[in-house]
């Protein structure tokens, strides 16, 4: 009845008929295609390859430290962990895919503590008890890095200058909510420095070199090339300890500053995921800790490693989370 | 110097060059997926590979990648890549007009060149242009992407008010997402997905390809693409045409390189900027009464630009271990797992390794031209193909393309919805490419210029106190007082009429 009204009408309305029913069709293809039907017993875990979504860059250090534990993992597992890039939003949307699979054990991720900056900010409408985490793996620092020509040697004196003139020392940053300006953030406030943040977003390393920031609040991985170079200087690093690939980096720490919050990556699955298999999970990048291509990298990009079993990293998510909330609120 | 260049040449790695250099011109002449797609792809196989060879075959992606966009772009009116998205605009056109062969030799040859240009920029002033590419911070980028928007006149070739009206449609959906200062999200209605923003990929695949294939599976039943009926020696005759014209446009392949040169060098731009830019700013200064003149120009001058971009895209990478696009981003992946460190060091650490590279950008461009032209006519017969067959595997590549780009479903339902809306945009004569241009632009000139006022602490003066900014903006000037006068000349002898 409706198509033959619709026939008589002719033109336009033909067309745009037309144009629907074939949108109807594809949105019916989809739908078969993506309804994922398998379901998979747990009773020799792992029997299939594992997917593992890395919520960084392709290439990155966060990226390659992810790619390289997982291959290490592999051979204890004896099933491939594929690793699949999912960007987007500081991470949002790859912590949110992990969070929406099957809690099989077949659908891992790759985590940094933005799933807690992310959660607290309210980019997702839920906290960090939304998915089960399996273990830490690696760390990486945050650091004050200026010029190698600037006027400031340290840490102290950059705040120190920074109260003396107040709003006249930039800090660039990847953006507010990143795991790095908050940092960043928290220790100026902190000790009472009067700095103006400025997002300047990827282009963190060419605004410090070209002279528009006076400072960046980064990771060391994106700076070493420069750092090795004797362009770039670093003051100092929020690890509680020094790190392998730059020794003569000061910690927050030793200055008498820790925040006690850190750049932790590691591995989390869907909620609800059998505790056998995080065991396994987690035994299996027990050995990626020790691995060599894992420890070589690490000295070469700059980051450190850390491993946290499963027994232990719910609970240090936890206690992070309770220090980041805390942290966030008071430069809110 | 000279001697490191070709050092690291063995059958491995040339063989590999070349194979790069062929799935780069594949990979971007399939729409939907795009250089950094290809690169991607490749580099899990640069583990197993010496850095020579497997640094050499990503460089050969990349080259290729510049050129093989032009091939879709001309044939089938859809671009490869974002770096064609002005080629089809006077390409198609002229394959239409069974002139496919000229307009395919104009843009291998340009690329060619371009590519070539690039490459001496790179070997020769890298140290420097990297210095002043770094002068381009916040104000003087805000200042650039305000110039390109302004020019979107250029674009929009039947009416300019319509152009306009499809760059604000732009400018508001870039606006979609995460702000880029205080990371609030915006307009996504309460969504994960949609705080990712709107990526101008999926729009750009969808709006080019979906209105063609709704167009010719739907509406007209005799719908063809412009084949042509020559044989390989004259098709040959249109390349040897097609190269004349080149030689003669020299000016226009030398200012084109040279502008995607630096836009290339320029961190967190891209080949789309490049092509779009070089093709506007050559619609406003080449004159002539001569129409297949001009089109030729319109092809050269972005193939020339978006080639020239890849070495321009080098130098921040090699000099300074900055990427200036995402697939020198992916490059720089590929160099640290070979232990290698782009960096300020690059030269004097890794000698070998950085001239190595310029080597094979060399070879590259070398197999560039040899394979594009030789391919020629068979591009040509592959558009044969009746468009039954391949309209249906064209929408799946662009559906593969869309969703490969971030492993996202909401990626394939936004190049659906927008090729949907692009489809009544072009019956309605409003241009798409103005959306698709403000979307690139719209998020980087917010971002820019919020960050320009936070580092001058306010002062909007700032943006005249810089000597690259002060100079961008005067053009700019000139450019709007000479459309504003034309309008209203135009209004003038309209009300005469009357």
């Amino acid at each position: 009845m409706l198509v033959s009204l619709n026939q008589k009408k002719g033109g336009k309305m033909k067309l745009t008929k037309k144009i629907v029913s074939a949108l109807a069709t594809f949105t019916l293809l989809f739908a078969s295609v993506s309804t994922n039907s398998f379901a998979g017993s747990h009773a020799k875990y792992p029997s299939k390859p594992i997917e593992k979504t890395i919520t960084f860059k392709a290439g990155g250090a966060a990226d390659i430290a992810g790619r390289l534990s997982a291959k290490a993992a592999e051979k204890v597992l004896g099933q491939p962990i594929s690793a699949v890039n999912r960007l987007g939003a500081g991470g949002s949307v790859g912590f949110d895919f992990v969070g929406k699979q099957k809690n099989n054990g077949y659908n891992i991720g790759w985590l940094s503590a933005s799933i807690l900056t992310t959660t607290i900010l309210g980019k997702l409408p839920y906290d960090y008890k939304h998915w089960d985490f399996v273990c830490g793996v690696t760390v990486d620092a945050t650091t004050i890095a200026v010029r190698a020509d600037s006027p400031y040697k340290t840490l102290p004196e950059l705040i120190a200058a920074s109260k003396k003139n107040p709003g006249k020392i930039k800090i660039g940053h990847a953006g507010v909510g990143s795991f790095t300006y908050t940092t960043g953030a928290v220790l100026m406030k902190q000790q009472g420095a009067n700095v103006v943040f400025v997002p300047v977003g990827k282009r963190r390393t060419p605004a410090l070199l070209s002279g528009e920031v006076d400072a960046i609040s980064v990771h060391p991985p994106e700076l070493m090339a420069n750092v090795r170079a004797g362009k770039i200087r670093m003051l100092a690093v929020s690890t509680p300890v020094k790190m392998a690939a730059y020794p003569d980096v000061p910690t927050f720490k030793s200055l008498g500053m820790d925040l006690g919050f850190y750049q932790f990556r590691g591995v989390f699955v869907p909620k609800g995921t059998p505790k056998s298999v995080i065991k396994k999970l987690s035994d299996a990048y027990k050995n990626a800790a020790s691995d060599k291509a894992l420890k070589a990298a690490a000295l070469k990009r700059g980051f450190g490693i850390n491993f946290i079993p499963h027994n232990k990293f719910p609970k240090y998510v936890a206690k992070q989370d309770a220090l980041l909330r805390k942290a966030m609120a008071s430069i809110k | 110097m000279i001697d490191l260049l070709f050092s690291n040449l063995n059958i491995l790695t040339i063989s590999l060059i070349f194979f790069g250099v062929a799935f780069g011109v594949l990979v971007s002449a399939i729409p939907g997926l795009t250089t950094t797609i290809g690169v991607v792809l490749l580099l899990p196989f640069s583990f197993y590979l010496d850095s020579a060879s497997s640094l050499g075959m990503l460089m050969g992606v990349f080259v290729g990648g510049m050129a093989g966009g032009a091939i879709p772009a001309i044939l089938i009116n859809i671009p490869g890549n974002p770096a064609s998205i002005v080629t089809n605009i006077n390409g198609y056109p002229l394959a239409q007009s069974g002139k496919g062969d000229f307009a395919l030799g104009l843009a291998m040859i340009s690329s060619t060149l371009g590519a070539l240009i690039g490459l001496i920029v790179l070997y020769l002033i890298s140290p420097e242009l990297s210095d002043f590419a770094l002068k381009f911070g916040a104000v003087e980028q805000c200042a650039l992407v305000l110039l390109g928007l302004s020019l979107v006149s250029a674009l929009s070739e039947k009416s300019v008010m319509k152009g306009y009206i499809s760059m604000c449609l732009g400018l508001m959906i870039a606006t979609i997402g995460l702000d880029p200062i205080t990371a609030t999200p915006r307009f996504n209605f309460g969504t994960v997905t949609m705080q990712q923003g709107i990526s101008f990929i999926p729009v750009m695949i969808g709006m080019f390809a979906l209105p063609t294939i709704i167009e010719s599976l739907i509406i007209t039943n005799d719908f063809k693409f412009p084949s042509l009926n020559k044989n390989y020696k004259e098709c040959l005759i249109g390349v040897y045409d097609a190269l004349k014209e080149v030689i003669q446009s020299k000016f226009n392949i030398v200012r084109s390189s040279i502008i995607g040169s630096i836009i290339g060098a320029v961190p967190g731009t891209g080949s789309a900027i490049a092509a779009t830019l070089s093709y506007q700013l050559t619609k406003k200064l080449e004159k002539s009464e001569d129409n297949d003149r001009m089109s030729s120009q319109g092809i050269i001058s972005p193939e020339a630009a978006n080639s020239s971009m890849s070495g321009g895209a080098l130098i921040p990478m090699l000099t300074l271990g900055i990427p200036g696009d995402p697939v020198t981003a992916v490059m720089l992946g590929a160099l640290t797992i070979h232990g290698l460190e782009p960096g300020p060091l690059m030269i004097s650490t890794f000698p070998e390794a950085y001239y190595g590279l310029l080597g094979s950008f060399a070879v590259s461009v070398f197999f560039l031209i040899i394979l594009t032209l030789i391919g020629i006519p068979f591009f040509l017969k592959a558009i044969r193909i009746k468009t039954k067959y391949l309209m249906p595997v064209i929408f799946v590549l662009c559906i593969i393309g869309s969703f490969a780009l971030r492993n996202s479903m909401f990626d394939v339902w936004i190049m659906i919805i927008f090729g949907v809306i692009a489809f009544y945009m072009r019956r309605n004569g409003y241009p798409i490419l103005p959306l698709i241009l403000a979307l690139i632009l719209g998020k980087i000139l917010e971002e820019q210029f919020r960050m320009s006022l936070i580092i001058s602490l306010g002062d909007p003066l700032i943006f005249f106190k810089k000597p690259i900014s002060l100079t961008l903006l005067i053009i700019l000037g000139c450019f709007l007082s000479y459309i504003f006068a034309k309008f209203v000349k135009n209004l003038m002898k309209e009300k005469k009429n009357v």
